[in-house]
């Protein structure tokens, strides 16, 4: 399922709000890929003195946006409100370096298999054409 | 894949995911057990036979698999 | 904030987790939950404090959130670290949890900065 850019408020698929907002837009869906992005402004909640994001925030990103595409499936099967999810695990996680103030991160994630609502991502995080990092990671979906 | 070919990328493959040895990997052992596994793990299990040998364990078809003998028979006839 | 040192490069913190701390307006609105990645930073500042010197994360090989941390479930944890010398740093070990349970065991590498 292939669908345009920039898919509905991104309110509307993730349950985070200020000032733990991670994920600016889920740009595009194709089968069990989605792309994000992130544009790290001056209020970003993990912008540390020196005007670079703490490691932590990148994990926080890649997080929220395989939250954001749980959400975008979630609202696809007609659910009114996006579905509250916990990282599980993080593994394999390396951070070529920290992002700074004004970069534009593109996040790729790629929705594996899912047990228990445990479900396994990987996720890659570029400024550009530049990988800042790459993990693994579980999403554990909370079912209300 | 033959079934001793089977058995023996399911003994490598799996030690090396599970950190466990080799030797503890017998056809009568239960698997959840032995590779310690839990709610965060199982899907390690999935994951791991998906990408070793193409076969789906759907989560419906994961109660039958409890031994490595049952893991090998699901393989071999899912292949 | 407490700590204990032992031998080596290990030591065990004790630490109160802030409920009024303005995350949990968004993580989540009424729902108060510890963000994972903020006890991920709480692990790195204990390194900090105990190896004395900046560290970053370069690598995290495994962390696993085993329980969720909440300013109610645990207004106050106790985190065991242990620091072993390794390239560029540190290998981390650690562990957050309190008398009833773990809720983060974290195996990683700090650079230093």
């Amino acid at each position: 399922m292939t669908t345009s850019r920039a898919i509905s408020k991104i309110e509307e698929l993730i349950p985070q709000r200020s000032p733990i907002m991670m994920v600016d837009e889920l740009l595009e869906v194709v089968g069990d890929e989605c792309t994000c992005r992130l544009v790290v402004r001056e209020d970003n909640f993990f912008l540390e003195e020196d005007g670079m994001m703490a490691e932590p925030g990148v994990i926080e990103h890649i997080a929220q946006s395989a939250s954001a595409f749980a959400g975008y499936r979630a609202v696809a099967d007609g659910a009114t409100e996006p579905p509250v999810g916990y990282i599980g695990e993080v593994k394999n996680f390396r951070l070529n370096r920290r992002p700074r103030l004004g970069d534009v991160l593109d996040t790729t994630i790629c929705m594996g298999a899912t047990v228990g609502g445990v479900t396994i991502i990987t996720g890659t995080t570029l400024a550009g054409q530049e990988t800042i990092a790459e993990t693994q990671m579980k999403i554990f979906v909370r079912e209300d | 894949m033959t079934r001793e070919e089977i058995i023996e990328k399911v003994a490598t493959t799996l030690s090396e995911e599970f950190e466990v040895e080799q030797e503890v990997i017998t056809p009568d052992a239960v698997i959840y057990d032995t590779l310690q596994l839990d709610s965060l793990s199982l899907v390690d299990l999935v994951a791991v036979v998906q990408y070793t040998f193409k076969v789906k364990i759907p989560v419906s078809d994961l109660p039958s698999v409890k031994t490595f003998n049952d893991l090998y028979d699901y393989i071999e006839s899912h292949q | 904030m407490s700590e204990e040192r032992a031998e080596g490069l290990s030591a065990k913190f004790h630490l109160a987790i802030l409920p009024e701390c303005t995350v949990y307006n968004g993580h989540f609105p009424g729902d108060p939950v510890c963000p994972g990645v903020c006890n991920i930073e709480t692990i790195k500042e204990c390194a900090i404090l105990l190896a004395g010197e900046q560290l970053r994360y370069s690598a995290i090989r495994q962390c696993r959130l085993t329980a969720l941390a909440t300013p109610t479930v645990c207004p106050e944890v106790d985190v065991q670290i242990v620091l072993s010398p390794a390239a560029n740093g540190y290998g981390v070990q650690a562990t957050i949890s309190d008398e009833k349970q773990t809720y983060m065991i974290l195996k990683g590498q700090l650079d230093k900065a």
